[in-house]
């Protein structure tokens, strides 16, 4: 973990409320980004972010470091929400339950502070062109656009069970060609 | 489950794709397969990259001083609502016309309005005690200089939010709307609560209603017609996180 993202959980710990001035200054603009992709609205967006910071504001504790990234919690905090928000506005509900989980074995130390944004773009960018326009596909529906499995094999005409396969190698694939290309795996 | 089974079902919970009804049995196989949660977090680590391929996009810098309002009052705890005035709750009540609480009937809320009651009922039960919790409350975009504070009893079930900042209501030709309180349950479901009323010498806004607050995710404030609504159909300006986890 970086030192900056270390910082930020001691002092989230401490209920210091600098720590969110740092954890939002690290990665609000990322979060931001995410809640716009997703919906495709400035307001809603926002509102989103708000929601998912005062959200780890309130229930920052319940972060554990041997669950993932600072970086991955706070997207999939801000992923949630605004996924929440497009269902709704949609009429599609959703019900999360929170699931532990732990990280993979091979984790390794976060070096993602060393390397530059784009080259980090780059390489994702270019392991994502590496799946199949059907793997993409899948990911995107799900991912950007909060449908269910069941929604995309009514989406994309095929089988559950196809969906489910292609999901799972997508995200097999982007790991195994991050890996490859020398990306220092931040868990 | 089978760990093959719960591999499928983990991509799809790691990218959100993953069927409601998948969920309990997907848990519980997580609860006793160490293999799945490794599979689980790798799975999640994979999605996790895929934000990074956007292109940035910069939010307003009100945004950043929205959550940081939030924060620091809630830290600082200076604007913890006391409990509205006799008075207050008399008028609030007094100011509900008939077509308001038969709206909030109609909607089967079970939070409870003042309106069922009675005011000098409601303002006994309704001080500080060491049941009593409170959540700051920001404002949306569609508002973003509003802010406030919901006070709730854990024991009495008893709340009051008190808002600041909010735009006043338009008084043209025609019923003026009204900010109407919700309280949202985990699945999205929202229940009429209340109306806020103004302050008649100053800007602040008061609701006292009742419910179950560990029962709901949330309490938003929607601008409704004058005579309410059923669901939430106008802009919502208010809203904070109860109970939900991130």
């Amino acid at each position: 973990m970086s030192e900056i993202d270390d910082r930020i959980l001691t002092m989230l710990g401490d209920g210091a409320p600098e720590g969110m001035e740092l954890l939002y200054d690290q990665y609000g603009r990322l979060a931001y980004t995410l809640a716009y992709r997703v919906l495709s609205d400035e307001g809603a967006a926002e509102d989103a972010v708000q929601e998912a910071f005062l959200s780890i504001w309130r229930r920052g504790s319940t972060y554990r470091r041997d669950r993932g990234s600072l970086r991955t919690w706070v997207c999939s905090i801000v992923h949630h929400r605004a996924v929440d928000r497009l269902r709704g506005r949609s009429g599609r509900a959703r019900q999360d339950i929170p699931i532990d989980l732990s990280p993979p074995e091979t984790s390794m130390s976060d070096t993602w502070d060393k390397v530059s944004a784009e080259l980090e773009r780059d390489q994702i960018r270019i392991a994502l062109t590496e799946l199949s326009s059907e793997q993409r596909e899948t990911i995107e529906l799900a991912y950007y656009g909060g449908y269910s499995q069941t929604e995309i094999s009514s989406l994309m005409r095929c089988p559950l069970g196809t969906v489910k396969g292609r999901t799972r190698l997508a995200l097999r694939k982007m790991r195994s060609l991050l890996e490859g290309q020398g990306v220092e795996w931040a868990v | 489950m089978t760990c093959a089974e719960a591999d499928g079902l983990l991509a799809a919970f790691a990218v959100g794709s993953l069927d409601d009804g998948a969920q309990p049995a997907l848990r519980s196989h997580l609860v006793i397969c160490s293999d799945c949660r490794v599979t689980a977090g790798a799975y999640v680590s994979a999605a996790g990259q895929l934000p990074l391929s956007l292109e940035p996009v910069a939010p307003s810098p009100q945004l950043r001083a929205r959550i940081m309002s939030v924060v620091y009052s809630d830290a600082a705890g200076t604007r913890a609502a006391a409990p509205a005035p006799e008075s207050w709750l008399r008028r609030l009540w007094q100011a509900i016309p008939s077509a308001r609480g038969w709206t909030l009937a109609g909607a089967g809320a079970t939070a409870v309005a003042v309106v069922g009651l009675g005011w000098w009922g409601f303002s006994a039960r309704h001080s500080a005690s060491a049941g009593q919790t409170s959540v700051a409350i920001a404002g949306t975009t569609a508002q973003p200089l509003a802010h406030g504070r919901l006070s709730y009893g854990v024991d009495n079930h008893e709340a009051v939010l008190t808002v600041d900042g909010l735009a006043p209501l338009t008084t043209g030709p025609g019923a003026a709307p009204t900010y109407e309180v919700w309280l949202i349950q985990p699945g999205g479901k929202a229940e009429a609560a209340a109306y806020l009323t103004a302050e008649p010498r100053g800007t602040t806004w008061t609701a006292a209603f009742s419910g179950e607050m560990q029962r709901y995710s949330a309490v938003a404030v929607t601008l409704e017609p004058s005579s309410g609504s059923l669901t939430p159909s106008g802009q919502e300006v208010l809203r904070a996180d109860l109970n939900s986890t991130p």
